[in-house]
């Protein structure tokens, strides 16, 4: 994973690197030009006072009257020694030298003017300048080791105190980067850690600007996050107060039908008891049902909504005949775009719901139409029906209608109108069967138009 | 032979020894697999009348073990228990060849009605594959195809296709298909019959069915 700070470090000091490499370089061309000028500049003058310095006649003059240094006189060879050779131009005779300097000449084409040559395993930088009548010629020279050893000189010099330079630049670019991600490192840190569930916002005073936004909207994220947990929290405490009350029924009935004489005292006891454990059965499926619609919703399909209500509506059968109650189903094909286990959980739900509350004897009808380009779904029931002024209500959690005789969650129809509303459907209440009873209507958008059936 | 034989697949103890006590009551014989691998090694030979199967099972699945015996040509009744009630589980669950399925819990009543309605169902069922025109119907495996299209319907769809098919040129009335698919109920009136008819004729084709006026539908030419 690329780190922002290293990124930035290691970019940096590639960029100082790289211009003080080029700085040196056209520093030490320049240095080296100008001394080679330096260097060009001492031998032609030095040839120039020489030639000029001499008698006119100095071409005629015997080699052997030729004077030289003592031996052991300042001008042995060292570093910056020169050379320096008169030549009688008609004769090609040496006439006068410097001691040590060879007798053979150093320009041995003896041509005016500057030349590099190899001598003795040596670079020599030569000058030669003639007279104006000819008649003699003066040579000087000098070995280049002189000038690269200056060169090398100055060169280490320059290096030694730039790298200093530089490893002071490098440290305190690394001092800056880590000085100005300090803030985000904090940042860091605080979350790395913290608990799995410590969803306090993170510290967000003296951030820079580029990092502030990142942060805030972690931390309104957070906060969302706090409040879905705590619903939740909320919501699990409720399920399990909701679950003790029917299996403190449901014991309480065995220990009393257990304590009974005979089966016959028993056996309304046992009754009970089964419609307790169904009444827990039914809270557990639709807590189930509640926690499965928190997820996020699989993709959509179209879903033909006749074939889900012949298909669940036999789920009921048996509980509604023992109540002698009558279903009429009455579907028309159509298809809703949606989540089919979702729909699946409010058709079940609506259902289940009309045939508790219609009471022993009952009737409940089961329409799905089609209306325009929605595919209106009601079941109505001929039960005692609710209220005007609690039907608002009744899509809220654990809501129930006081004085029912019907021992509801309260989860079943809140279930119903979130699913509805994540698939853009309607969903209103109204009246049931012949002027009783309680009804829900639930309207779909259609999707796809399809002939009428036959 | 004697009694007729059930082969119950469940691997919680306590509701296997609930359903067993209760076919028993109802006078069946129960053989019972607790795993996947079991269940399958019952499934060979055995003739059973019918299978109890719970989805989630060791060793392989119930859904693993009616897809194996479907894909034998086993057409064995069976009846799927689970607790898995979601309505894609269910839907899985009928097209891999369940008759029927029921979410627990379930009242034992209404395990031992849908069991006989499978059973009565399953009476009389011709297992070779079917043919009209065009179109193939296998009873065992599930499968429709028009050509050489396969045409998915639910099962309802195919409950009622097969009902016409088996009865070719005859016209079957209305009362006696709803028989045949939901087995006779007194509670539920629905006009789902005919938006069945109304879907294959959608998919199978329009001039497949015929509509025989305040009476039934007849698949073929009149006999």
């Amino acid at each position: 994973m690329p780190s922002l700070r290293g990124r930035l470090f290691s970019a940096l000091l590639g960029i100082f690197i790289g211009a003080w490499v080029a700085a040196g370089v056209y520093l030490y061309l320049q240095f080296a030009q100008a001394s080679s000028g330096t260097m060009d500049r001492g031998l032609e003058e030095l040839a120039n006072t020489a030639l000029l310095s001499m008698p006119s006649d100095i071409s005629e003059v015997s080699s052997r009257s030729t004077l030289s240094l003592r031996s052991g006189a300042p001008g042995r060879l060292e570093k910056t020694e020169r050379w320096i050779q008169v030549w009688s131009k008609e004769r090609r005779a040496l006439v006068l030298w410097r001691r040590g300097a060879p007798t053979t000449p150093l320009k041995p084409d003896f041509i005016d003017g500057f030349a590099t040559l190899q001598m003795a395993g040596e670079q020599w930088r030569v000058y030669a300048v003639s007279d104006a009548s000819n008649q003699v010629q003066v040579q000087a020279g000098q070995p280049m080791s002189a000038l690269t050893e200056e060169l090398r000189t100055g060169l280490y010099y320059a290096l030694g105190i730039s790298s200093l330079a530089l490893l002071a630049v490098g440290l305190a670019v690394k001092l800056v980067v880590r000085w100005s991600f300090q803030p985000v490192m904090t940042v860091q840190s605080a979350m790395t850690s913290r608990e799995a569930l410590d969803l306090t916002p993170l510290p967000a005073a003296g951030l820079p600007s580029e990092v502030r936004p990142l942060v805030d909207s972690f931390n309104r994220l957070l906060a969302r996050l706090e409040e879905a947990v705590h619903v939740e929290r909320r919501f699990i405490v409720d399920a399990a107060h909701e679950l003790r009350t029917p299996l403190a029924v449901l014991l309480g009935q065995a220990q009393v039908a257990r304590r009974a004489r005979t089966l016959e005292d028993a056996r309304p006891v046992l009754d009970q008891l089964m419609r307790g454990a169904e009444r827990s059965a039914r809270l557990s499926q639709q807590l189930l049902h509640s926690a499965r619609i928190e997820r996020p919703a699989d993709p959509q399909t179209p879903i033909e909504l006749a074939d889900i209500i012949t298909m669940l509506i036999q789920d009921f059968e048996m509980t509604a005949t023992q109540k002698e109650q009558s279903i009429s189903v009455h579907v028309e094909p159509g298809l809703v775009r949606g989540n089919l286990d979702e729909i699946g959980i409010l058709v079940s739900n609506v259902l289940d719901n009309a045939l508790r509350y219609a009471g022993r004897g009952g009737h409940v009808a089961v329409r799905c139409v089609r209306e325009g380009n929605t595919l209106r779904l009601e079941v109505l029931d001929d039960g005692p029906g609710v209220p005007e002024a609690d039907r608002g209500r009744i899509f809220d959690r654990f809501y129930r209608v006081a004085g029912s005789a019907e021992s509801g969650s309260g989860i079943g129809l809140s279930l119903v109108a979130r699913i509805a509303r994540s698939h853009a459907a309607d969903i209103s209440t109204g009246p049931g069967l012949e002027g009783r009873g309680f009804g829900i209507v639930v309207r779909f958008p259609m999707i796809e138009e399809r002939p009428a059936p036959p | 032979m004697g009694l007729p034989n059930i082969l119950l697949v469940e691997d919680d103890r306590m509701l296997c020894d609930v359903i067993a006590a209760a076919l028993q009551q109802d006078s069946w014989h129960v053989d019972v697999a607790r795993d996947g691998r079991a269940a399958q090694t019952a499934l060979i030979d055995h003739g059973y009348a019918a299978v109890l199967l719970d989805l989630g099972l060791p060793c392989g699945s119930g859904l693993d073990v009616l897809s194996g015996m479907r894909a034998r040509y086993d057409a064995t009744p069976a009846l799927i228990i689970t607790a898995r009630d979601q309505l894609g589980d269910r839907i899985r669950g009928l097209d891999a060849g369940a008759d029927d399925y029921l979410v627990k819990p379930f009242q034992v009543e209404e395990l031992l009605a849908r069991l006989r309605a499978v059973l009565r169902r399953a009476n009389g069922q011709v297992a070779p594959v079917l043919h009209y025109q065009n179109i193939s119907v296998d009873p065992v495996r599930r499968i429709v195809m028009r050509g050489d299209q396969h045409v998915r319907l639910s099962m309802h769809e195919f409950r009622t296709l097969l009902a016409l098919m088996e009865r070719q040129g005859r016209v079957v009335p209305r009362s006696h298909l709803e028989d045949l698919i939901y087995g006779g109920s007194t509670t539920i009136e629905s006009n789902t019959i005919a938006v069945y008819i109304h879907q294959l004729r959608r998919k199978l084709g329009d001039s497949l069915i015929e509509t025989v006026h305040g009476y039934g539908y007849r698949l073929g030419a009149e006999r």
